[in-house]
């Protein structure tokens, strides 16, 4: 049941016909694509569709910041399978109550590269495999893998930065309550121009994306 | 394209040379220019030792708090010491020149905090506050007209960015930063391996105005005038770089990385390279889907 209002969700917010998915060259239908992305979100003990969340602030982003429909497509792909990589890596500290400690950060830092490597063997194309590779990395340089800075990341990934890091905020995660969509809007604009880049962050409020109903709301 | 501009490229993939790295047996390495020192961390932690250099006094500062740094941290005295009254305007600026860089509030901030920096205890720590009003500077670079409202005080930006720092490493490994001319470094240094960033190489030879060092000067001086080489053409660069790999021969590998970006490429690094040793292998990764880059190391 779930599934299948994902999937409405889906078609209702891309609005992707089939024949746009087959220009732009997805090596998996729809169904398929959110199925894996629910795998994900149950791995990492999402209680709503973080995937797909992530998946609809991107839209919106890319959209107002005029994103081409192939460049969407890529970051569609991109944010649904984004933590691919913690899922392979299969660690049980993922699902534990607590905080990491210094090693566990370290290996988790691995997983946008297993990422990469598991969509690259799924099909995907090199953006999308780039665009998971590198949605940690941080406006000021002090992300990873490549530690990318400023406009040298992609503005896909840029995006897909902010929309994670949001969504994840405003839901519940092993050791933590979930963040008050105000308190996770603070810390978007704390963050801008050391996590964010500042012009995605300014867009993200004056949009005031925000206050979109979340997918626990829709599904409920 | 132009020379300078090209070569004023300086964009590192730190995930993929750690990844060339992991395949390369080795427990000592020397990097003649360093510029981001993040690699030199994340080797030590690994217990590799870890020498890097830099020609300027900026990257210097980051690279001995950051990888040179095994105990030192900055007490909360300290921090007050830093930020005390860090808005608060002088007469004058001590060092005028901040103002071609940042706003007259702004410059007022960085030429307070510099002048408060001098009362620190030790070099390290002077290197680890160093390093922090780097970024602060990084962080307010990063802001425009349109995007001015979203800015915070800096001395908040400086709080946050200080209690985000990972402690040093401590490692009985030995781990030192210098800064002098890359030829002397290499003729200086041993180990199993030298990392030669080509392109931070090249860039360091684009006379450019850094206003980390203008702000490290902390007064109205005159910069010391640089004698590294400016290039001026590709064969003055390869001339150069052939120079440095004559002089590097006393290491057991040779690792240069490098993103093929029409100034450098594979083809004519691996013919300099091979008329000294036999190149092993060449390792690309391909980023141009989104970059325009592809990333490479030669593995001699």
């Amino acid at each position: 049941m779930i599934f299948a209002l994902r999937l409405q969700l889906c078609r209702e917010t891309f609005k992707l016909t089939a024949m746009e998915m087959f220009r732009y060259n997805h090596p998996y239908p729809e169904e398929r694509l959110l199925e894996i992305s629910s795998q994900i979100d149950a791995f990492e003990q999402y209680e709503y569709a973080h995937g797909l969340r992530i998946a609809e602030i991107a839209e919106a982003l890319s959209r107002a910041v005029g994103l081409s429909g192939h460049d969407r497509a890529m970051l569609r792909s991109a944010s649904l399978l984004h933590d691919i990589g913690e899922m392979a890596m299969n660690r049980s500290y993922i699902s534990q109550d607590r905080k990491l400690n210094d090693i566990e950060l370290l290996d988790m830092r691995r997983h946008p590269i297993v990422g990469e490597l598991e969509v690259t063997k799924l099909g995907f194309g090199t953006g999308v495999q780039l665009l998971i590779r590198w949605h940690h990395e941080w406006w000021n340089g002090e992300g990873y893998p490549d530690r990318l800075s400023g406009s040298s990341i992609p503005l896909g990934a840029r995006i897909l930065r902010l929309a994670d890091c949001f969504a994840s905020m405003t839901d519940r995660r092993p050791g933590r309550k979930a963040y008050s969509p105000t308190e996770a809007a603070k810390y978007v604009v704390n963050a801008a121009g050391l996590e964010f880049d500042p012009a995605i962050s300014d867009l993200f409020l004056k949009l005031r994306l925000y206050e979109a109903p979340s997918t626990k709301e829709v599904q409920e | 394209m132009t020379f300078q501009k090209l070569a004023s490229f300086d964009e590192i993939f730190v995930g993929f040379e750690l990844s060339v790295l992991h395949r390369l047996d080795f427990q000592s390495i020397a990097i003649p220019i360093t510029v981001d020192p993040y690699i030199g961390v994340f080797l030590k932690r690994r217990g590799i030792s870890v020498s890097t250099n830099d020609l300027s006094q900026a990257d210097w500062h980051r690279a001995i708090a950051t990888v040179q740094n095994s105990t030192e941290i900055l007490e909360p005295s300290d921090i007050d010491l830093i930020l005390e009254d860090a808005y608060e305007p002088q007469t004058h600026l001590r060092n005028s020149a901040l103002k071609i860089y940042f706003s007259t509030i702004d410059a007022i901030w960085f030429d307070n905090v510099r002048c408060h920096l001098d009362s620190l205890k030790s070099n390290l720590k002077f290197a680890i506050a160093a390093d922090i009003v780097f970024r602060v500077g990084k962080y307010l670079q990063s802001f425009g007209n349109e995007n001015a409202h979203l800015r915070r005080p800096l001395s908040k930006v400086f709080l946050e960015l200080h209690s985000k720092m990972e402690p040093p490493i401590n490692s009985a490994i030995a781990a030192r930063s210098s800064c002098m001319q890359p030829q002397d470094f290499i003729a200086e240094s041993g180990g199993h391996i030298m990392l030669l960033r080509l392109n931070q190489l090249l860039a360091a030879g684009i006379n450019k105005q850094d206003w980390r060092d203008v702000w490290l000067r902390g007064s109205e001086s005159k910069a010391d005038k640089s004698s590294f080489e400016h290039f001026t053409s590709r064969s003055g660069f390869f001339q150069y770089l052939a120079d440095l790999l004559d002089r590097a021969s006393h290491f057991r590998t040779w690792a240069l990385s490098f993103c093929d970006n029409g100034l450098l490429n594979a083809e004519e690094l691996v013919d300099i390279v091979g008329k000294f040793r036999k190149v092993e292998a060449v390792y690309t990764k391909d980023f141009s889907e989104l970059t325009g880059q592809k990333a490479k190391i030669i593995v001699a």
